[in-house]
């Protein structure tokens, strides 16, 4: 069974995928426990870039991502840089904090990878 | 080579038998070798191809570790990169977790400082006491100012303060631990604090349990209620107080109402019984009430009949048509009328004057309800006024018919003997020639009335002229021109009355048909006039212009005017005169006079 969500909505935060952009967004507070809990997470994005060569992630409205969370987007960045054909821009915002210094790490995964930043 | 020496053959021997016995041992070793060789070359060969084939087996044995070590070294470097890529995620993640920590931290520290600040400000700016206390003893961990400042602590004391020592009753201590025990917390609770005056202020108590760090704490807001209180307590006052003054206020109504149904009693007896007529009125002018003065006034036999019979007092009682819109006028401009007199219609239809006193009856806002007021019957007082002015009229008549009217007026001044020069004056005498004879004809009555119907005709003349008649002698009638107010045309004025007096006569006939005839002298000349005397005076003229202006008549002719020269000379451009033969006049000698024929026409 092979289920692709194309939304992830709780109280906290909202997750999902514009298949016409190409697009997944992020937001509110994303604070889920341990990599399995991202799972799912993963699994969306993952079944997002099988449809297309150039992918885009905006975390503009996500406020707050915990560790779990970032090790979660580097992996998939790493499975994104393996795929070596996708064209993955990360969109972030200049007032969330943890955007402005931890999406640069990500960039040192896949040196080809897009930060496009808004204020 | 070794060195030789004397102990040699010894020695030679024993190295010989060595030598000997290396050549067997080398013999032997040599057969050995030999042997050894063969067996070597033997072994060799077969080594040999031993080792070909090893050879070949290890050719191909690296060939395949060669393939092995190439797989090798791609395994490590694919693990190499994971290697790198964990770590970099492992800094990715790390240098995260420290933003978050970093962030979560600095927004900690941020909000508690924020809410203390709110804290503070809220503490510090409220009109109300906030206390936090140990829930264990009571002790105040905190106070803001104005609990400070109210209960007169002193934060520095060493052993602090109970919060309940300034509790004034301590039932209120029990009270509230029990709803604490009950409730969890106390709301409302009303109850007295002592301050630092120690006095004592009435306070809303609310404790609420909170934990700070570890330790139960309660936080107590005390609102002062101390204005509320006496408030309370004042309206008490204010009600009790108000009850008694209500209680006064009915038993002064009691007593009020029973002196004005005195009052009313007595006014009512007044109303009844005036003399004057006493009413109310609506605006379009019906009575609202009347007392019996007024209905007896016009003429009715009640009030209520009054009030019923007269509904337009416009056009019911007044004579004159507007009299009771100028009265309206009246009252609009200034309130009221005090003795506005008119002429009124009673019910029998007669009529009688009556004075009223009105004023306009107005309510609080100044709209206007109605007119009350008196009435007075003045009809005698005014048919006496009346008779008065009549009599006045006709003495003021009678003493213009003797004198001119300015000579009167000196003379109701108080002047006597009033005489005033004229230097320019004209005096004409007529005389009817034959009254003599016709007297014996008619009787004297008669006689006397038609002489008085010719003079009523030259008084008339006189007045058009604005001439002055002075007075008739007997058939003689005497008038002057410019006396008592000079004129310039006196002398023309005199002349033209003369022709009128001439055509007047004419047509008097007596009733035996007889014509009556007229002689006319004129002369003009300075004359003094006056009143003299103080009993049956009369406004005369004096001097020779009088006694030559009666000469030119007495000796003139019959149904003709003689004038003097003097007359002759002032107006002979603009009448026409024919010349008399020269006249000796008595007392006067000779003169030229001239008959007066017409007016010259244009």
């Amino acid at each position: 069974m092979n289920i692709k969500p194309v939304e992830i909505k709780t109280d906290d935060y909202s997750i999902w995928y514009e298949p016409e952009s190409s697009t997944a967004f992020f937001q509110g507070f994303l604070r889920l426990d341990g990599m399995a809990e991202y799972q799912p997470i993963m699994n969306l994005l993952v079944s997002a870039i099988e449809e297309s060569d150039s992918f885009n992630v905006n975390l503009k409205d996500l406020e707050f991502l915990n560790s779990s969370g970032i090790s979660m987007l580097s992996m998939f960045v790493v499975r994104v840089r393996e795929r070596g054909n996708i064209q993955l821009v990360l969109q972030g915002s200049e007032k969330v904090l943890w955007q402005t210094k931890s999406l640069k790490n990500l960039q040192r995964l896949m040196p080809s990878l897009t930060l496009e930043f808004s204020s | 080579m070794m060195e030789r020496s004397p102990q040699e053959p010894v020695q030679l021997l024993t190295e010989l038998a060595q030598l000997r016995h290396d050549v067997k041992r080398l013999t032997q070793a040599n057969s050995d070798l030999e042997i050894s060789l063969s067996t070597t070359a033997e072994h060799g060969d077969f080594v040999e191809a031993q080792l070909q084939a090893a050879n070949q087996r290890l050719e191909a044995e690296i060939a395949e570790r060669q393939l092995a070590q190439l797989t090798l070294q791609t395994i490590l470097e694919t693990v190499s990169r994971d290697k790198a890529d964990l770590e970099m995620i492992l800094t990715a993640t790390a240098e995260h977790g420290d933003v978050l920590a970093y962030q979560l931290y600095t927004q900690a520290v941020e909000t508690m400082r924020r809410s203390e600040e709110l804290f503070r400000a809220i503490s510090e700016s409220t009109p109300i006491l906030m206390i936090l206390t140990q829930q264990l003893d009571g002790k105040i961990t905190y106070a803001n100012s104005i609990s400070i400042q109210q209960l007169g602590l002193d934060m520095q004391r060493q052993e602090g303060y109970r919060l309940q020592e300034f509790f004034l009753n301590p039932d209120d201590e029990r009270q509230i631990e029990v709803l604490l025990a009950d409730q969890g917390r106390v709301r409302n609770y009303e109850m007295q604090v002592r301050c630092a005056t120690d006095d004592a202020f009435w306070v809303s108590a609310s404790i609420h349990p909170l934990v700070l760090g570890d330790t139960q704490t309660l936080l107590t807001t005390l609102y002062d209620v101390s204005d509320r209180k006496q408030a309370e307590a004042a309206l008490q006052q204010s009600q009790a107080t108000l009850q008694q003054q209500a209680q006064d206020l009915e038993l002064r109504v009691i007593q009020r109402a029973a002196q004005l149904q005195q009052a009313e009693e007595k006014y009512r007896a007044i109303f009844e019984n005036a003399a004057e007529g006493i009413f109310q009125i609506t605006l379009k002018g019906s009575y609202i009430s009347a007392n019996p003065a007024l209905a007896k006034l016009y003429d009715y036999a009640s009030p209520d009949e009054l009030i019923a019979g007269i509904t337009n007092l416009s056009q019911q009682v007044y004579v004159q048509p507007r009299r009771r819109d100028e009265m309206i006028a009246y009252l609009t401009r200034f309130g009221s009328v005090e003795g506005f007199e008119s002429e009124v219609y009673r019910q029998d239809g007669s009529t009688i004057w009556v004075s009223e006193n009105v004023r306009a009856v107005r309510d609080a806002d100044d709209v206007l309800l109605y007119y009350e007021g008196t009435a007075r019957n003045i009809t005698d007082r005014k048919t006496a006024e009346d008779e008065l002015r009549q009599q006045r009229l006709m003495s003021e008549r009678l003493l213009l018919n003797v004198l001119p009217q300015p000579i009167a007026e000196r003379l109701k001044r108080g002047e006597t003997n009033i005489a005033d020069s004229f230097p320019a004056a004209t005096v004409l005498f007529a005389d009817i020639v034959n009254f003599t004879g016709l007297s014996s004809h008619i009787a004297p009555v008669e006689l006397v009335g038609l002489l008085n119907r010719v003079f009523s005709v030259f008084d008339k003349l006189a007045d058009r002229y604005q001439l002055e008649k002075i007075k008739t002698i007997g058939d003689a009638y005497m008038v002057v021109g410019g006396v008592p107010t000079e004129t310039r045309d006196h002398a023309e004025a005199i002349a033209t009355m003369a022709l009128g007096m001439m055509r007047a006569t004419n047509r008097f006939k007596t009733r035996n048909k007889q014509p009556i005839r007229l002689r006319i002298g004129i002369h003009t000349g300075p004359v003094v006039a006056g009143v003299i005397g103080s009993r049956k005076f009369t406004y005369d003229l004096w001097g020779d212009t009088v006694n030559v202006a009666s000469r030119m008549e007495s000796q003139g002719e019959v149904g003709r005017i003689q004038v003097s020269e003097a007359v002759y000379e002032k107006l002979s451009d603009r009448f026409t005169f024919t010349p008399r033969p020269p006249l000796d006049v008595k007392g006067k000698g000779v003169m030229h006079t001239y008959w007066l024929l017409g007016k010259k026409s244009e």
